[in-house]
């Protein structure tokens, strides 16, 4: 009897002498298929290794793109709210002055700045157009000595008359407070250029009071239809941290001054034919005398009609300057792209991709660990079926 | 030093790996399979499904036969799992097993008892067998396509080759 080793080594020659060979025609065939590189009918794309890129360099490729687009997309819509800061501030400013009227009252508020300036002009025309209109009538209560007659005592425009001019052309107070900040240094300059600025355009500094180094206030007079070239020439000058814008329609009061004016220009016409047809010295010196009060209030009333449409021929706009040290590249004249802008907006570009990646890695670890487990699980059950499947066979 | 191959020289490689263990691989399959037809497609989903698979290879997992008998094992596998769905419809796999007319001689007749024996055994020790004495395995590699260690491997192997002694000396 052989030995087993022997046997095995029997065994082992019988087999690969036994082992099955293939049909030389179906070697052919693939030997074919293989030089061709196995052309499949499904598959229209080549894969990814097929085209030599690993499967992990492709995932981190697209996340790396998605971070980089939603970065983009972030830094667009960031941008926008960045740059429009100060106007937004500067439009819920006048929202808020148009919706809070001042209780002082008094024109001075327009000049004195602020958001509450619009809706005191408003507030402030009014009450003064009122209490002139009762000054005139005590006037001339003082002069004759007897109530006034229809005549004498100017009666308020009538609503309709005051619609119909309204309905002609609107008078619109324009005001607006502007707060530039500027390097010390850059004072003066600012402030020069605030006051070329409002004569370049047709206006003029009705008051200022600078120090060097330190700031100050411009008080501006620019022409209403060129307020919104002036906000933006000013906000060119240095950089701009807040904008109160307000409007006031004060069409009432010029149409109410001019009412007045023309009523007071009746009278005298009509104290001018009394005084033609006056018989005695008493009755000529008492209309010469009233002639000299009506003549006095045509020309306060065309100051007021001068000064009332002015307010809304011209627009004040406050200006406050600051001098602050930390004011960069935003404040200089030139508004190029230093390398410090280049720096911020890096800065600021990371952090953003910085943020998205984040949010990309909160929502993609989860989702990633739950597919990583699905795929191990549907592996272990496919690998567990083929053990069966050979137990089986 | 480990250079990166690129997609041109991974497939001179690949290309070397199939002229290697084109034959290789059809005999373990038809071994397992037991049926010619059947092996023919097995091997050639196999090798298309590793020329697909090439840039995954990872040669710290074991050599490039092994990976590639491992890609063959599971499209064998999954032949079993398809035949056994089918199996009520099918007809009986081809008998490997028949002698040739021509062989009459004692050696003939021995390679016939023991291609009879070895169809006797079971799947997963005629795989065994099939890797080692029909693909030409060693033992390490035998173990990696299992999924078993070094020395199960030679265990299981061992036990295959008494099992197959057995079954031909049964039929001696």
């Amino acid at each position: 009897m052989r030995a087993p080793e022997t046997e095995f080594e029997d065994l082992e020659a019988l087999l690969r002498e036994d082992r099955p060979a293939p049909d030389p025609r179906w070697t052919r065939g693939l030997d074919a298929k293989m030089a061709a590189g196995f052309p499949s009918r499904r598959r229209r794309w080549p894969s990814l290794p097929a085209l030599g890129l690993n499967h992990v360099v492709a995932v981190a490729a697209c996340g790396l793109l998605a971070v980089v687009i939603g970065a983009a997309a972030l830094t667009a819509g960031g941008g926008d709210d960045f740059g429009a800061s100060g106007g937004s501030g500067g439009a819920q400013s006048a929202a808020e002055s148009d919706a809070a009227p001042d209780p002082s009252g008094g024109s001075s508020g327009a000049s004195a700045g602020g958001s509450s300036g619009g809706a005191a002009a408003s507030g402030g025309a009014s009450a003064g157009e009122t209490q002139r209109g009762a000054g005139l009538q005590e006037a001339s209560r003082d002069a004759k000595g007897v109530p006034s007659t229809a005549t004498l005592a100017p009666a308020p425009p009538p609503p309709g008359e005051v619609r119909a001019e309204s309905r002609a052309r609107r008078y619109v107070e324009k005001s607006a407070q502007l707060s530039l900040a500027t390097r010390p240094r850059d004072v003066d300059k600012v402030a020069s250029g605030v006051a070329r600025t409002a004569t370049e355009l047709g206006g003029y500094v009705a008051a200022s009071s600078v120090s060097s180094q330190a700031g100050g206030t411009l008080e501006l007079r620019i022409p209403s239809d060129r307020l919104d070239r002036g906000i933006a020439r000013l906000s060119e000058l240095a950089e701009m941290r807040d904008l109160t814008r307000a409007s006031t329609d004060i069409t009432a009061g010029v149409v109410s001054a001019k009412s007045r004016l023309r009523d007071a220009r009746t009278e005298r016409s009509s104290l001018l034919r009394q005084l033609a047809l006056a018989d005695t010295v008493n009755e000529t010196a008492s209309i010469r005398a009233r002639l000299r009060i009506v003549s006095r209030q045509i020309e306060r009333l065309k100051a007021d009609v001068r000064r009332t449409t002015n307010r809304a021929a011209f627009a004040s706009v406050g200006v406050e300057l600051h001098a602050d040290r930390g004011v960069g590249a935003a404040a200089r004249d030139d508004d190029s792209w230093t390398p410090g802008d280049a720096a911020r907006d890096a800065v600021r570009v990371l952090e953003v991709a910085l943020g998205v990646g984040l949010i990309a890695l909160a929502i993609g670890v989860p989702a990633g660990l739950i597919a990583l487990l699905a795929l191990a699980a549907a592996r272990i059950l496919t690998r567990r079926r083929r053990e069966r499947a050979l137990d089986l066979a | 030093m480990t250079v990166p191959l690129t997609a041109t020289a991974k497939g001179l490689q690949f290309e070397a790996l199939y002229r290697a263990a084109r034959d290789d691989v059809y005999a373990y399959v038809a071994t397992l399979l037991r049926d010619r037809a059947a092996a023919e497609d097995v091997t050639a989903l196999a090798f298309e499904r590793a020329f697909r698979k090439r840039g995954g290879y990872d040669a710290r997992r074991g050599t490039e036969r092994a990976w590639l008998f491992g890609i063959a094992r599971n499209a064998a596998l999954d032949e079993l799992r398809k035949r056994k769905r089918r199996a009520t419809l099918e007809a009986e796999p081809a008998d490997l097993t028949a002698p040739a007319p021509e062989d009459v001689a004692e050696q003939a007749m021995r390679r016939a008892a023991v291609r009879a024996a070895l169809g006797t055994l079971p799947a997963r020790e005629r795989e065994a067998i099939a890797l080692k004495y029909h693909a030409g395995l060693d033992n390490a590699e035998l173990a990696s396509v299992l999924g078993v260690s070094v020395s199960n491997a030679g265990t299981l192997l061992h036990r295959a080759m008494t099992k197959l002694r057995e079954a031909v000396d049964a039929r001696a």
